[in-house]
C-alpha cells in the first residue's frame, strides 16, 4: 500500500499528456475533419434540422460541433494547438535563456548594481499583461497583416517584458550559492567568473531551472489567455463591425476562448466550454509535469523537517548510486 | 536612494505606457510597424497644462464627454476596496492554513484543495467562476451577481472574492514551500529538543524567519491582484478605476487610472505591511 502512495503519479501522468501534446501540435492539421473555411451546411435529416450552432456529440461529421457560424471546433482545435504550444515555448525559451544568462552573472558579481535593482523591482509592480496590452491593443487589429508578422511581434515583445523577473530570481538564487563556502574555496583555487558559474553555480541550479521552466510556459499561456479576454488574439484579431464579433486569426486556443466569450451569457456555452477545458488541459499538464519533478527533486534533496508540517512529500528519493572504484 | 530610483523608473513607465497607443502606428499598406514620437511632446505639455489648470481633464464614456474628476473619487474607492480585501485575505489565510494551521488532518483536506487550484490559471478561474455564478441564478434563481455598474452590493462582493483568489493561492504555495524548508533548520531542533510546543515554536522561531520572505514577495502578491483586477473589472463591468484605461485610448484618463492605480497598490502594501507589524508586536512580543 506504501508503495502505491509513494508512486510519482503527477510526474507520469504530466509527461503522458505532454507527450500528446506534442503529437497533437505536430499532426493536429493533417488530422482535422474539415478544414478552416468548411461550413456545415443546414439540413433535414430523420425528421431534426441539423444547422449551426449545433451542439458536441450530435453528428459525427462534426463530433465537437459548430460554432455560430457553422465552423467545427474540432477542426479550430487541432489547427490552433500547434500556436498555442509554439509560441509559449518560444517565448520561454527566449526569456529563461536571457534572463537566466544576466541572472547568473549579475549573482556573482560583488555588489548588485542598485539601478538594476530598482528597475526589477519597479518592474514586477506593474502586471505584465497590462504592458503588453499596451503594446499589441492597436497592432493586432490591422487589416490584412501577416498573421506570423503578429505572432513573431507577440514573441519578441513578450519575452523582452519578462525578462526582469527572471533575472531578479536567478540573480536571487545565484548570490545566495555565490556565498556558500565552497564557491570561496574553489575561488581561492584560481577559479574565473565562468568556472565559478558554469562548474559550481549552475549544477546547483539546474533543477531548479528545469522546474521554472516549465513553470514559465504556464505563465505564457495565462498570459495570452489574459489578452485573449481583452480581445488581443496572438496573430490578429478579425473584428466583424456590423455583429461585434472578435475572431482570432490563428485559431490559437487561448484566441478562441476569447473569441467566444460572449457565449457565456447564451444557451451556446459549449462554444466556450471546448477551448476552455483544452486550455485547462494543456495548463494542467504542464503543471503536473512541474510538479512531478519538484517533487522528486524535493524527495531527493530536502532536509527532513523537525516539526510535522503537514506538507511532506510522499514520494520516495531517487538516490544516484556511485560506482565502487576498484 | 534606491526608493527614488524606483519611484522615477515606475513614474517614466507609466507616462511610456499610456502613450503608446498615441505613438504605436500600423501603416495599413506597407504592413509595416513604426513609432511616431512627434506627438509625444504635445501629449505631456497638454496633460501638464491640464494638470497645472486644476482639473484632470475629460474621459470619453460611449457617446459623452464626462470630467474624470467627477467621477474618480467613487471608482477609486471601489478599487481600493476590492484591492484591500484581496491582499489582506491572501496573507491571512496564506499564514493561517500554510504555518499555523497545516499540520492538522482537517486542514490538509482544504491544503489540497488549494494546491489543486494554484495549478490552475488565474484567467480560466475567472471564468470558470463567472459561469458558475450565471448557472447558479439559472437553476435557483438567486442572483449571486449584478453586472450592472449600479448593482450596489451585488456587483462588488463577488470581484472582491475573485480578486483574492490568486494572490491567496500564490501565497499559500508560498508559506507552504518556506515552512517546509524552514522547518528542517537546526534552530527548529533545537527548539524541539528543549521542548518546546508546536505552536510555540511557530511563531517564535517560524513566523519570524519568514516574514522577511512575505515582504520581499509583497509586491509580486500586490502586482497579481492588480493584474487580476484589471480583468475582473473589465468583465463583470465593475465601476472601478479600469473604467478610464479600457474605455478611451486617449492619454489624459489612461494616465490617469494608471497613477490612481499606483496610488491604490502603495496604500494597500503600506497597510499590509502596517498589519504585519501590529501582529508581529501583539502576538510574538506580546
Amino acid at each position: 500500500m506504501n508503495r502505491l502512495f509513494s508512486i510519482n503519479y503527477s510526474l507520469y501522468t504530466g509527461i503522458l499528456l505532454t507527450a500528446i501534446l506534442i503529437f497533437l501540435a505536430i499532426f493536429g492539421p493533417s488530422m482535422a475533419p474539415h478544414t478552416l473555411t468548411e461550413t456545415l451546411r443546414t439540413s433535414y435529416e430523420n425528421g431534426t434540422i441539423l444547422a449551426p450552432p449545433l451542439p458536441p456529440f450530435t453528428s459525427k461529421e462534426f463530433l465537437l460541433g459548430t460554432d455560430r457560424s457553422g465552423y467545427d471546433i474540432l477542426s479550430m482545435i487541432l489547427y490552433g494547438i500547434r500556436y498555442t504550444l509554439f509560441i509559449s515555448f518560444a517565448v520561454t525559451l527566449i526569456k529563461m535563456t536571457t534572463g537566466s544568462l544576466i541572472g547568473l552573472y549579475v549573482g556573482t558579481w560583488k555588489k548588485t548594481p542598485q539601478l538594476l535593482e530598482a528597475f526589477e523591482n519597479a518592474w514586477s509592480y506593474v502586471p505584465l499583461f497590462l504592458i503588453l496590452y499596451f503594446f499589441l491593443g492597436p497592432i493586432t487589429f490591422a487589416e490584412n497583416a501577416d498573421p506570423n508578422v503578429l505572432v513573431f511581434y507577440f514573441i519578441i515583445v513578450a519575452s523582452i517584458v519578462s525578462i526582469p523577473s527572471i533575472v531578479s530570481s536567478v540573480r536571487k538564487k545565484s548570490k545566495e550559492i555565490s556565498t556558500s563556502t565552497f564557491i570561496e574555496a574553489a575561488r581561492l583555487l584560481g577559479a574565473n567568473r565562468h568556472r565559478l558559474v558554469w562548474r559550481h553555480i549552475f549544477p546547483q541550479l539546474k533543477e531548479s531551472l528545469l522546474v521554472m521552466f516549465i513553470l514559465e510556459i504556464v505563465q505564457v499561456i495565462a498570459l495570452m489567455g489574459q489578452l485573449a479576454l481583452m480581445n488581443i488574439f496572438i496573430g490578429g484579431t478579425i473584428y466583424r463591425r456590423d455583429s461585434q464579433i472578435y475572431l482570432s486569426i490563428t485559431k490559437e486556443i487561448s484566441g478562441l476562448v476569447g473569441a467566444a466569450r460572449g457565449n457565456i451569457y447564451s444557451d451556446t456555452t459549449y462554444i466556450l466550454y471546448i477551448p476552455l477545458i483544452l486550455l485547462l488541459i494543456i495548463t494542467s499538464s504542464f503543471s503536473l509535469l512541474a510538479n512531478g519533478l519538484k517533487n522528486r527533486f524535493q524527495s531527493t534533496y530536502q532536509r527532513t523537517p523537525w516539526v510535522k508540517t503537514g506538507f511532506e512529500p510522499r514520494v520516495r528519493p531517487v538516490r544516484k548510486v556511485m560506482k565502487k572504484s576498484e | 536612494m534606491r526608493i527614488i530610483q524606483q519611484a522615477i523608473f515606475i513614474f517614466l513607465l507609466i507616462i511610456l505606457l499610456a502613450a503608446i497607443p498615441s505613438i504605436l502606428i500600423v501603416n495599413p499598406y506597407e504592413l509595416n510597424i513604426y513609432l511616431d514620437f512627434s506627438q509625444l511632446g504635445h501629449l505631456y505639455g497638454q496633460f501638464m497644462k491640464e494638470l497645472a489648470s486644476g482639473s484632470l481633464g475629460t474621459y470619453q464614456l460611449g457617446d459623452q464627454v464626462r470630467f474624470i474628476s467627477a467621477d474618480i473619487k467613487s471608482n477609486f474607492l471601489i478599487s481600493l476596496f476590492t484591492l484591500l480585501i484581496g491582499v489582506l485575505s491572501a496573507v491571512v489565510i496564506g499564514l493561517l492554513f500554510g504555518i499555523f494551521l497545516s499540520r492538522f488532518i482537517v486542514t490538509r483536506f482544504f491544503n489540497m484543495l488549494l494546491n489543486i487550484l494554484s495549478t490552475i490559471p488565474d484567467f480560466i478561474l475567472i471564468v470558470f467562476s463567472l459561469v458558475l455564478a450565471i448557472k447558479i441564478y439559472e437553476v435557483s434563481g438567486v442572483r449571486v451577481i449584478s453586472l450592472r455598474p449600479d448593482g450596489g452590493a451585488l456587483n462588488i462582493w463577488y470581484p472582491m472574492v475573485l480578486t483574492a483568489i490568486a494572490p491567496t493561492l500564490y501565497m499559500f504555495k508560498l508559506l507552504a514551500v518556506q515552512y517546509y524548508q524552514t522547518s528542517g533548520e537546526d534552530y527548529i531542533r533545537t527548539a524541539v529538543s528543549k521542548g518546546m510546543r508546536v505552536n510555540y515554536i511557530n511563531f517564535q522561531h517560524v513566523y519570524k524567519n519568514i516574514e522577511p520572505f512575505i515582504i520581499a514577495d509583497l509586491t509580486k502578491v500586490v502586482s497579481l491582484a492588480i493584474g487580476n483586477l484589471f480583468i475582473i473589472e473589465y468583465l463583470l463591468n465593475v465601476p472601478g478605476i479600469t473604467k478610464f484605461i479600457f474605455q478611451s485610448n486617449q492619454f489624459q484618463p489612461i494616465t490617469i487610472g494608471l497613477f490612481s492605480m499606483l496610488l491604490i497598490s502603495l496604500i494597500v502594501y503600506f497597510s499590509i505591511r502596517l498589519v504585519l507589524y501590529i501582529f508581529k508586536r501583539g502576538f510574538i512580543y506580546e
